[in-house]
C-alpha cells in the first residue's frame, strides 16, 4: 500500500492527471486495490497531506489542482462503489444526505463519504458545497432523510452549522441523526458535541458504526 | 497558559425604570497572548461586553478579573490607571479627536498615562502609523481623513502604550477587504511579536476564521465558543 501511495503522490506533485487516474483505475481494474483502501489510505491523505513546499503563493493553486485530479478519479470510480455495495450486500437503511453548510468549499471529502453510505446500504444523496440555509430545510421536509452528513472543513463554518442543526431538530418531527465531519472537527473528536451533532464520523468504520446503531434503532 | 482576563458571572441591566437585561451570566476567560474573536448579531451585546471587559463600564453583577485582579473593588484612579497600563481600545464608532493630528491623536494615550513626549516616542508614533499604511497623511487634522484611515489612525494609537490587551469593536468595519486584509495581517504580527493579546468584535468572517477562538453571543448569551 505504501508503494501505491508514494507513486500516485509522485504523479499527484507532477499534476500528471492522466497517468494518475489511469493508475489508480488500473488497480481497481485489476484488483490489486479495494474500493475502500483506495480511498482510505490512498485518497484520503493525499487530499489532507499535502504539504506546500515551494512557493507559498501557489499553494491554494496547488491545493485545488490536486483536488481536482482527486475529485475525477473519485467520480470514475462509482461502478466499484456500487459493486462493492453488492458484494458485501448489507440491509437497506434509509436515506442519508451529505452536504457542506453555506460558504462552505471543501467538498470532495463529503463526496467520499457519500460513497461509504452507499456502500454501508443507504440510498445516498450528495448535495454538494455552499448549501444554502433555506434549500437545506426545505429539502429535508420534502426527501425526509434518515442521515444528514454535514461536512465543515473551515472551523468558522461551525457558527452555521450549529444554526442549522438546531433548526433541523425543532422542525423534523421524526428522530433524525446528524453526523458532522472534515477539518473543523479533526482535532478533537469531542468537537462534534459542541455544534449539537449525533455523530463524528472521520472512516468508513464510522460510517459503519452508525449505520449499525440505526438498524438497532 | 496563564489567564489575563476572567470573566465571572456577568450580567448587565441598562435602564432604572425600564430594565433591559442585555448579558447574562457571561463566564468567559482569555489566555494571556491568545487571539480571539466575538462575533454575533446585531444588538446581542458584543460592545456591551468589550466595554465591560476594557472596564469602561460596570457590570450590574458579576466580576472582571484582569491580570487577577478584581476591577470591581478598585478605585477610579486605580482603575484608570490600569486601564491605561493594561489595555488599548479601538472603538466602533468613536474614533478620533477631530482637533488634533493622526500623529497627535496616537500620541494621546501616551500622555494621558503621563508620559514625556520625547524624539523617540515621536519616532515609535511614527512607526505605528507606517506599520498602519499611514505615513503620508499623518500631519492631517482627523477631520481631513478618510474613515478607513481614521479607523487605521485609532489602531496605532490602541498600540502606543504596548498595552497587553487590544480591545478593538469593527477594526476593519468601514475597510476594502485589501485593507481588512492588511490590518488583519497587522495585529496577527504585533500578536505573535509582542504576544499582546486580542479580542476583536467583528461581523467580518474573514477576520473571525483567521483567529484562534471564536465566541458567538446571541441574545447576551454565549451560543458558541469553539478554538480551531
Ligand atoms: N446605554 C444603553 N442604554 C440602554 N440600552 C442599551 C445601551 N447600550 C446598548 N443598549 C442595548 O443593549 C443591547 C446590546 O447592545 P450592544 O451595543 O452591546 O450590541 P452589539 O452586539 O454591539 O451590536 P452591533 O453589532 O450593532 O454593534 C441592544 O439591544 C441595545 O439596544
Ligand atoms: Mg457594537
Amino acid at each position: 500500500m505504501n508503494n501505491i501511495y508514494e507513486k500516485f503522490n509522485l504523479l499527484l506533485v507532477e499534476e500528471n492527471k492522466e497517468e494518475a487516474t489511469k493508475f489508480i483505475l488500473e488497480l481497481l481494474q485489476n484488483k490489486e486495490i479495494d474500493i475502500l483502501e483506495l480511498y482510505m489510505d490512498i485518497l484520503t491523505p493525499s487530499l489532507n497531506l499535502m504539504q506546500c513546499m515551494e512557493d507559498k503563493r501557489l499553494c491554494i493553486w496547488k491545493e485545488h489542482v490536486r483536488t481536482a485530479i482527486i475529485r475525477t478519479i473519485v467520480e470514475c470510480c462509482f461502478p466499484y462503489v456500487l459493486k462493492k455495495r453488492d458484494e458485501l450486500n448489507y440491509s437497506k437503511k434509509g436515506t442519508a444526505i451529505v452536504l457542506c453548510p453555506p460558504e462552505e468549499y471543501h467538498d470532495l471529502g463529503a463526496r467520499m463519504v457519500t460513497d461509504f453510505f452507499t456502500i454501508s446500504g443507504y440510498h445516498a444523496i450528495y448535495v454538494g458545497s455552499n448549501t444554502p440555509y433555506s434549500d437545506f430545510r426545505n429539502a429535508i421536509d420534502i426527501i425526509k432523510p434518515n442521515i444528514v452528513a454535514i461536512s465543515v472543513s473551515n472551523y468558522y463554518n461551525m457558527v452555521v452549522t450549529k444554526k442549522v442543526i438546531k433548526e433541523i431538530k425543532e422542525v423534523v418531527g421524526y428522530p433524525i441523526k446528524i453526523v458532522v465531519g472534515g477539518n473543523a472537527f479533526n482535532n478533537d473528536t469531542e468537537k462534534y458535541k459542541i455544534v449539537g451533532a449525533d455523530y463524528y464520523a472521520k472512516t468508513y468504520e464510522d460510517i459503519k458504526n452508525i449505520a449499525g446503531d440505526e438498524v438497532a434503532l | 497558559m496563564n489567564n489575563i482576563l476572567e470573566l465571572k458571572n456577568i450580567d448587565k441591566i441598562y435602564g432604572t425604570d425600564i430594565k433591559t437585561q442585555v448579558l447574562y451570566d457571561i463566564n468567559l476567560s482569555f489566555e494571556q497572548g491568545s487571539f480571539n474573536s466575538i462575533i454575533g448579531q446585531s444588538g446581542s451585546g458584543k460592545s456591551t461586553l468589550l466595554n465591560i471587559i476594557g472596564t469602561l463600564d460596570k457590570p450590574t453583577s458579576g466580576e472582571v478579573l484582569i491580570d487577577n485582579n478584581n476591577v470591581g473593588n478598585m478605585s477610579n484612579n486605580k482603575l484608570a490607571a490600569i486601564r491605561n497600563r493594561m489595555i488599548g481600545f479601538v472603538f466602533q464608532f468613536h474614533y478620533l479627536l477631530p482637533e488634533f493630528t493622526a500623529l497627535e491623536n496616537v500620541l494621546m494615550p501616551y500622555e494621558i498615562k503621563g508620559g514625556k513626549i520625547t524624539k523617540e516616542i515621536v519616532k515609535k508614533a511614527e512607526e505605528y502609523l507606517s506599520l498602519v499604511g499611514l505615513d503620508n497623511v499623518k500631519n492631517n487634522l482627523a477631520t481631513k481623513m478618510s474613515g478607513g484611515q481614521q479607523q487605521r489612525t485609532a489602531i496605532a494609537r490602541a498600540l502606543i502604550n504596548e498595552p497587553k490587551i487590544i480591545l478593538a469593536d469593527e477594526p476593519t468595519g468601514n475597510l476594502d477587504s485589501d485593507s481588512t486584509e492588511n490590518i488583519y495581517e497587522l495585529l496577527r504580527k504585533i500578536n505573535q511579536e509582542i504576544g499582546t493579546t486580542f479580542i476583536i468584535i467583528t461581523h467580518d468572517r474573514k477576520i473571525a476564521e483567521k483567529t484562534d477562538r471564536i465566541i458567538e453571543i446571541k441574545d447576551g448569551r454565549i451560543n458558541l465558543d469553539i478554538r480551531k
